[in-house]
């Protein structure tokens, strides 16, 4: 593999990876250094490269163990769970918006709060658009359990999310 | 009718059931404003994995990879073993640690025998009395064995004779 080559193959899903950190660290700047190490890794081992059968299921891989390694060294949940995501979609009711931005931080945090299993799972899924089958290639992980994990997780949020409502 | 069809699809993207495409119709359907209702709750687990797609990294991590990825070489080649191969090394050290300990164990009681050995001195003879009366007590014995092993085998041959009869 040539540079060429990482850069057509390879580059392109940095912002899979760098979102699949993201969740896992739930920091910017440490999510960024997970997937600069793992193209790292990626160009060291380019001469394997060839050996590996779905480069992209590797690399999420990779990226996952690394970001896991990187939050347990530097714990500290709950100060970036704090950080709140702005929206990007147009709403003309000042008051909605601020309800929903609200929520939608709820949101995130309750998908922080699942275990890694559910939470990789479904972000897999809802977020980056995987197949049942990319997921199970990617997390090393039998069909069935990757289902159960998604279930869990949509549930989870669900019956949250209808307690908050019935609160409001 | 659009609600009815869009409760539906909720319920089977909560049984996990919903396919790639009718998700990407759910996330469509809550971008919206003017969701009913009993689907508000809802709005935000969609909006936030809108909102979690759109993280990105820019083009500064590209240059600042593409710098780093000069000065790195490849590694020499790594055989990668898989989860079957390791077991059954393992499965093999265990084998060859236990035959090992087993010849260990043997060998160091047949040597713990031959060292306790039978110490003969204590049957020495130390008499001239003592050896005429143990020498007596053998032929004796010996003579007592010689006599009835003689009245055997006469008992034996007079059953072949009677058995001989019928052959002739």
């Amino acid at each position: 593999m040539n540079l060429e080559d990482f850069k057509k193959s390879i580059l392109p899903i940095k912002n899979k990876l760098y979102r699949m950190a993201l969740r896992i660290t739930a920091n910017p700047a440490e999510a960024e250094d997970v997937v600069q190490e793992v193209f790292i890794k990626v160009w060291e081992l380019r001469g394997e490269m060839d050996e590996v059968r779905n480069i992209q299921a590797w690399c999420m891989q990779m990226t996952k163990n690394r970001a896991i390694d990187k939050r347990r060294l530097r714990y500290n949940q709950a100060e970036e769970l704090d950080k709140a995501y702005g929206l990007s979609s147009d709403n003309h009711d000042p008051g909605r918006q601020a309800e929903l931005s609200d929520a939608v931080s709820q949101v995130k945090v309750l998908m922080a709060e699942l275990p890694d299993s559910q939470k990789i799972a479904m972000h897999l899924r809802d977020i980056e658009g995987l197949s049942y089958q990319e997921i199970c290639e990617t997390l090393d992980m039998p069909l069935s359990q990757v289902k159960t994990n998604i279930f869990r997780a949509r549930k989870h949020i669900r019956s949250k999310l209808m307690q908050l409502w019935t609160i409001k | 009718m659009d609600y009815k069809v869009m409760e539906q699809l909720l319920e089977k993207y909560f049984d996990g059931e919903t396919s790639l495409k009718e998700e990407s119709r759910l996330r469509d359907y809550f971008r919206r404003e003017d969701v009913p209702e009993a689907l508000q709750p809802y709005q935000p687990m969609f909006q936030h994995l809108e909102v979690e797609r759109a993280h990105k990294l820019g083009s500064d991590f590209d240059r600042k990879l593409l710098r780093q990825l000069e000065g790195v070489q490849p590694r020499a080649r790594v055989r990668y073993l898989s989860a079957r191969t390791w077991v059954l090394r393992i499965a093999a050290a265990l084998v060859i640690g236990l035959g090992l300990w087993w010849a260990y164990v043997s060998q160091n009681s047949l040597q713990t025998r031959q060292q306790a050995g039978i110490d003969w001195s204590k049957y020495e003879v130390k008499t001239t009395e003592e050896a005429f009366r143990l020498t007596s007590t053998a032929l004796l014995k010996a003579s007592s064995e010689l006599n009835q092993g003689a009245s055997t085998a006469a008992h034996e041959m007079d059953k072949l004779k009677k058995v001989g009869k019928y052959f002739k």
